[in-house]
C-alpha cells in the first residue's frame, strides 16, 4: 500500500515533468569507444581524434596524458555510430574545423606532429561493431 | 458519536484510539493521486503560458517590421556589410530606441574606444550585444540568457529570421565539409547573395518583392538556442543586434562580385528550411553545420513563427517538408495552405 501510494505520487510527476526530446539518442544504437593513442610508442596527449562516418559527420575524443580517449556523439553525449569509420588523428587544432577557431587556426604556428596518412589523407579505417563499449588503440609512426 | 461517523464504518468508536495503519495509508494514496493529477497540469500550464509569451514576442517583432518597411520601404538586411543584423535595425521599433542610439556604425573609423567592431573590447557596440533585450528571450529557454563569447555577458537571441530554403550550410568552404555539393537552388551557402528567403546578407527585402503574399511567408521563426552544444564543430548559438562573426569583411577585405569572403556566419541571426523543423531533436545525426541553420523550439513539438502579414502560428513537427520549405520562400508560386 505505501509502495503503491509512492507511485502514485511519483509516476505522474516524473512524467509530466519530462523534456519531450529526452529519447531522442535511443534508437540510435550508440556505441561507446575509448583508446589509447601513442606517437612511436610514447603515449600522445593533446591529440584528437576523430571517427568519420561516411556522410562526413564524426565523433570526437581529445587524449589525456596517458594518450587515453574517449569518443563524443557531440557536446553533449558519448558514443559513435556503428559502421566504417576513417580515423583521422591531428594533433594541432587544426582538426576541429569550428568556426569559432577559425581565426585561431589560420594563425597557428604549432607544427603538426602526425604525419598526414593518419589525418588530411587517413587511410585508417576501423569498423565499429553494434552493441557493447569498443577499445581501438592506436599506435603511429612519425615516420620517415 | 453518530452512527453515520466514518469512523464508526471502520468498525471503531471514536474517541479511543489513534489511527490504523491502514486509514494513514489510504490518506497517503489519496493525497499521491490528488498531486499527480495536479502537477502535471500545473506544468503544462506553465508551458502553455510560456509559449504564448514566446507568441507575444514575435508579434511584436511582426510590428515592429511593419513600421520598418513604412519608415524605411524596405525590410532591414539579414545582415550587412558590417555585421549589423536584423534584430539590431528593428530596436528602435520594439521601444529600445536608447540602445539603438549608443550603436556606432562602422566597419573601422580608426576610434581607439568605439571603432564599430562588435567584439571590440569595452566598446558601446560590445555594451550593446551584451545587453539582455527580452523581446528577442523565448521564456521556455533554460540556459543563462548572457554568456562569455567573443563579446562579454553576450545576450542570445531565440529567434532567427527566414532566409529561405536554399542554403544548408554558412560558407562556400563548409558545403564539402558537411558532404553537400552545391546546386544553384537547393543546396548554397549564405555566403552566396542570392537567397528565397526574406531576410539574408544585405537583403532589404520590399513587401512588392515577397510575391507568394505576407501570409504566405514567414518573416520569423524560433530556434531552440544552445551555446554549450557543438557537433561536428558548429555550435547552437545565435545573437543579436550586431555579430563579429556575420561581418563579411571581419576576416578578409576582399570580394569577388558574388560572394563575400571571410566570415558569413549567418546562422547567429537567420535560418534555413533546408534542415527539417526541430533537426536538433528529430535528426540527431545531421551534420552540425547543417543543423545549427534549422529552426524549432523546447517548446513540445513544434515551434512559434511569425508571418509577414503579423500573425504568430504554431507549425507541428510533422509539418510536410515542401509546406514547411514553401512558406519559407518569398516568390516560389507554391500553393501551400496552413
Amino acid at each position: 500500500m505505501l509502495a503503491a501510494s509512492f507511485l502514485f505520487a511519483v509516476l505522474p510527476v516524473l512524467s509530466g515533468c519530462g523534456n519531450t526530446y529526452t529519447g531522442r539518442y535511443n534508437n540510435l544504437g550508440l556505441v561507446e569507444v575509448n583508446g589509447v593513442v601513442t606517437l612511436d610508442g610514447q603515449p600522445l596527449p593533446d591529440a584528437q581524434v576523430h571517427f568519420e562516418h561516411e556522410n562526413k559527420t564524426y565523433s570526437y575524443g581529445v587524449t589525456n596524458e596517458y594518450g587515453k580517449y574517449q569518443l563524443h556523439f557531440n557536446s553533449q553525449k558519448t558514443g559513435v555510430l556503428p559502421g566504417s569509420k576513417t580515423v583521422r588523428i591531428w594533433t594541432t587544432r587544426k582538426g576541429l574545423d569550428s568556426e569559432q577557431l577559425t581565426q585561431e587556426i589560420n594563425t597557428a604556428k604549432e607544427q603538426e606532429r602526425i604525419p598526414d596518412q593518419y589525418n588530411q589523407k587517413s587511410t585508417l579505417t576501423v569498423t565499429v561493431e553494434t552493441g557493447k563499449s569498443q577499445t581501438f588503440d592506436f599506435d603511429l609512426k612519425s615516420g620517415k | 458519536m453518530t452512527k453515520f461517523s466514518l469512523i464508526t464504518l471502520f468498525g471503531r468508536k471514536i474517541g479511543n484510539k489513534a489511527f490504523t495503519l491502514v486509514e494513514l495509508l489510504v490518506v497517503i494514496a489519496i493525497i499521491g493521486v490528488l498531486i499527480g493529477l495536479l502537477l502535471p497540469a500545473v506544468q503544462a500550464a506553465k508551458e502553455a503560458a510560456n509559449r504564448m509569451r514566446c507568441a507575444n514576442n514575435l508579434k511584436q517583432m511582426g510590428i515592429a517590421f511593419h513600421n520598418y518597411h513604412d519608415t524605411k520601404q524596405a525590410l532591414p538586411a539579414g545582415w550587412n556589410n558590417i555585421g549589423f543584423c536584423w534584430n539590431g535595425a528593428i530596436l528602435p521599433f520594439i521601444e529600445q530606441e536608447p540602445l539603438f542610439a549608443t550603436l556606432v556604425f562602422s566597419e573601422n573609423n580608426g576610434d581607439p574606444t568605439n571603432n564599430g567592431n562588435w567584439d571590440q573590447a569595452n566598446s558601446r557596440n560590445a555594451a550593446a550585444c551584451g545587453t539582455p533585450i527580452p523581446t528577442y528571450q523565448c521564456p521556455t529557454f533554460t540556459l543563462p540568457y548572457q554568456v562569455n563569447d567573443l563579446v562579454p555577458h553576450r545576450a542570445v537571441s531565440c529567434y532567427l529570421a527566414n532566409s529561405g530554403s536554399w542554403s544548408a550550410v554558412e560558407m562556400i568552404g563548409s558545403l564539402t565539409t558537411a558532404g553537400l555539393t552545391y546546386t544553384a537552388k537547393q543546396c548554397i551557402a549564405y555566403q552566396h547573395w542570392q537567397q528565397n528567403g526574406v531576410f539574408y546578407g544585405c537583403s532589404e527585402t520590399r513587401f512588392s518583392a515577397i510575391t507568394d503574399g505576407l501570409s504566405n511567408t514567414f518573416f520569423v521563426g524560433e530556434t531552440p538556442t544552445d551555446y554549450t552544444f557543438a557537433k561536428d564543430g558548429a555550435g547552437m548559438d545565435h545573437w543579436h543586434t550586431g555579430s563579429p562573426q556575420a561581418d563579411p569583411f571581419n576576416g578578409s577585405a576582399t570580394t569577388n562580385g558574388t560572394d563575400a569572403s571571410g566570415f558569413c556566419e549567418g546562422s547567429e541571426i537567420v535560418g534555413s528550411t533546408y534542415p527539417s523543423l526541430n533537426a536538433l531533436f528529430v535528426e540527431p545525426t545531421l551534420h552540425g553545420h547543417i543543423m545549427q541553420l534549422a529552426f524549432g523550439s523546447y517548446h513540445p513539438n513544434g515551434a512559434n513563427f511569425l508571418f509577414g502579414d503579423g500573425t504568430v502560428r504554431y507549425f507541428p513537427n510533422s509539418i510536410q517538408k515542401d509546406v514547411y520549405q514553401g512558406l519559407s520562400s518569398r516568390n516560389g508560386k507554391e500553393t501551400v495552405g496552413f
